[in-house]
């Protein structure tokens, strides 16, 4: 079933991306859609299965798992509290040690790495945490900049940068702002952007928009839709946020440890049957 | 960036960091003061070697420090003279002794000095002034520094010296506490006189050579013509020699060794402690960073950053705080401390091994941060 299920996701985006809908996504290009059927998916889970604790209290929190993100898509996942969510999202950045299964992100495995070889692979993915933990002592801009440190970005052009993906997020007169002068969904808003700015091939984003009001949220959501869409990334967001299930390509559900088969529906999918 | 967020981190809380720095100060300031008395008490136990002027110096093998030295037969003085490359040579004569004033019922110590009338092998221009004043019987010249012990010094006063009634004539200084309450310096007939020493003795021979003289060829000649009891040394040798034994002989080093110590390791822990708190508010911060792919060389960079930061900002005041507090200890005490490059060095490269130490231990608290904490 979930194979199946696999199987027509695939078509489906890739119908997407061949009609196109510049109206809503303004820049979807053809041309990124074929981009974005390269043959290694962005992530890779496979018979995951986690467990916290030990002897006594040890307990089982994921149960054999397998979910598949591929370059360009947007995936959300939903479950009550509790369920594992973050658990896995902690696997897939390589922040938490594998126990069972395999993941991989694009085409690397995570299980076994040494803390420099993890280090490595987040450079490549974009975190966006429930809080979100910017230098008190930097400002919005210096927070973003801290970050292009990490990747090869020549002096002139980091400036223009920060300063764009600071305005993308709505904050450009908020630059020279520290944190503690901005309101809590503005200090969200750099996180974000300081997640973005490295363009990371993959995002990960646990409740980003839980700290939001309705406008910055869309606002959120809309700009790691564009980041799929433009640079080609993956995104998965947890998240019980209308919004982002709506620009999601896929939702998928994860109940007590499992993804689940059933409510795993593809929204463009359900939309087609619907329609 | 490193330095940039360290500075930013390190001035974000003022008040905080004030604090921090104020008792940074003060450990650093203890450094320098223990470290300054260390270098007093080197500079000022050679201080009489340092008034005089020659080249090279014979003393007996069982000559310790002039405070206690073994005499030898003056003959090996002329033998000495007589060597290839030497100019001319003039005994000294040192002892110890007790010093009684009139009004006074305590006995203090004395080091006493007996000197021939060779006015070229002086160099302290207080020495040289008075020079002549000690050449009447029984007239001395006194140190100004002297311990209240002593009591009045002034010139004309009369005590006694072994018992013997002596005059003050003139003054030099010296100060040197930590040997000998005071000190004289006299005629070579009059310490005879005060000691009953036989004529024949002397505690230290001094040399000058002739122009152009190699002083290690001399110095190797000499050593071969003085019998075994004797040894040469030259004027920095010596000077050298009578610094080391007070410093690893006389527990006067070892105290201030040890407070030198102490004020480190206070330094270390204060600055640990500051670090340390400074990491424990920041540990998310330090967690995302990690999370975001910043390896543990860019957050320790921040740390040791910041703790140089710290330590440097505690650095300059002290030194400046420490440069009229040696000016007052010197006017109080006569201990010759002072500030000078070696000592700023010195103290200086404490305060980088401080900041090395405390950070690597802050260190072990960066690599618990955990970025999995952080979702
Ligand atoms: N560090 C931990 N040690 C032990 N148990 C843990 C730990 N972290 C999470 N758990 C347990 O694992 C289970 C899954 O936790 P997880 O945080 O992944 O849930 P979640 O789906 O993200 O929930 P929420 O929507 O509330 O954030 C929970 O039952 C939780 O109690
Ligand atoms: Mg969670």
């Amino acid at each position: 079933m979930r194979n199946i299920f696999k199987r027509l996701t695939a078509n489906e985006y890739r119908s997407k991306g061949d009609t196109g809908n510049p109206e809503k996504h303004p820049l979807i290009g053809a041309g990124d859609f074929q981009a974005g059927r390269e043959k290694t998916p962005a992530v890779e889970v496979k018979a995951v299965s986690h467990c916290y604790g030990a002897g006594e209290n040890r307990r089982q929190v994921l149960f054999d798992n397998h979910l598949t993100i591929h370059p360009g898509e947007v995936v959300t996942m939903t479950g009550p509290s509790g369920s594992g969510k973050t658990t896995l999202l902690t696997l897939i950045g390589t922040l938490r040690s594998l126990q069972e299964g395999s993941i991989t992100v694009y085409g690397r495995a995570t299980k076994g790495l040494s803390a420099a070889e993890a280090v490595k692979i987040r450079r490549k993915i974009g975190f966006i945490f429930q809080t979100h933990n910017l230098f008190d002592s930097l400002t919005a801009y210096e927070n973003v900049k801290l970050a292009t440190t990490l990747a090869d970005w020549s002096g002139r052009e980091v400036h223009g940068a920060v300063v764009d993906i600071l305005a993308a997020v709505g904050l450009a007169e908020r630059c020279s702002y520290k944190p503690g002068k901005l309101s809590v969904g503005q200090r969200q808003r750099v996180a974000i952007a300081r997640a973005l700015i490295n363009r990371p091939k993959l995002i990960l984003a646990d409740e980003p928009t839980a700290a939001l009001d309705k406008d910055s949220g869309g606002l959120i959501v809309e700009i790691l839709r564009e980041m799929a869409n433009a640079e080609n990334c993956a995104v998965l967001i947890v998240t019980h946020d209308n919004r982002v299930l709506q620009v999601a390509d896929r939702i998928v559900h994860l109940v007590d440890g499992q993804i689940s088969s059933m409510p795993n529906m593809d929204r463009c999918l359900l939309q087609a049957v619907v329609e | 960036m490193r330095l940039e967020l360290a500075l930013k981190n390190t001035f974000a809380n003022r008040t905080r960091t004030l604090a921090s720095v104020c008792g940074l100060t003060f450990a650093i300031l203890l450094m320098f003061m223990q470290l300054g008395f260390l270098e007093g008490v080197r500079k000022g136990a050679a201080l009489l070697y340092e008034y005089l002027d020659f080249d090279l110096a014979i003393v007996s093998n069982k000559y310790q420090t002039m405070g206690d030295s073994e005499s030898f037969d003056r003959v090996h003085l002329a033998q000495a003279m007589c060597a290839r490359g030497v100019e001319k040579g003039m005994g000294l004569l040192l002892s110890q002794a007790t010093w009684k004033d009139p009004d006074n019922t305590l006995l203090s110590r004395i080091i006493i000095i007996g000197l021939a009338r060779s006015p070229d092998f002086i160099a302290d221009p207080d020495i040289k002034r008075g020079f002549d004043t000690i050449f009447i019987p029984d007239k001395i010249m006194l140190d100004r520094f002297s311990q209240p012990v002593v009591g009045n010094i002034a010139i004309g006063r009369r005590a006694k010296i072994n018992g013997h009634w002596i005059e003050v004539a003139s003054h030099f200084k010296m100060g040197m506490f930590f040997a000998a309450d005071t000190f004289a310096v006299m005629s070579r007939e009059t310490f005879l006189h005060l000691t009953g020493q036989p004529p024949q003795d002397l505690s230290v021979g001094l040399l000058k050579l002739k122009p152009g003289a190699d002083r290690g060829a001399v110095k190797k000649a000499l050593e071969k013509i003085l019998p075994d009891g004797l040894q040469v040394f030259t004027r920095d040798e010596l000077i050298g020699k009578e610094q080391d034994f007070f410093i690893s002989q006389k527990p006067v080093g070892f105290m201030f060794e040890t407070g030198v110590a102490v004020a480190f390791c206070v330094g270390v822990i204060f600055l640990f402690q500051v670090l340390s708190v400074e990491i424990s508010n920041r540990i998310n911060e330090y967690a995302t960073l990690k999370a975001i792919g910043f390896d543990l060389s860019f957050i320790c960079g921040v740390g040791l950053n910041q703790a140089i930061l710290f330590a440097l900002m505690g650095y300059a005041p002290s030194f400046f705080i420490a440069i009229g507090l040696f000016r007052l200890i010197y006017a109080v005490s006569r201990l010759p401390v002072s500030m000078n490059i070696h000592l700023a060095l010195l103290v200086l490269a404490d305060v980088l091994s401080m900041c090395a130490i405390s950070s690597v231990l802050v260190l072990q608290k960066v690599r618990r941060a955990d970025p999995v904490e952080l979702f």
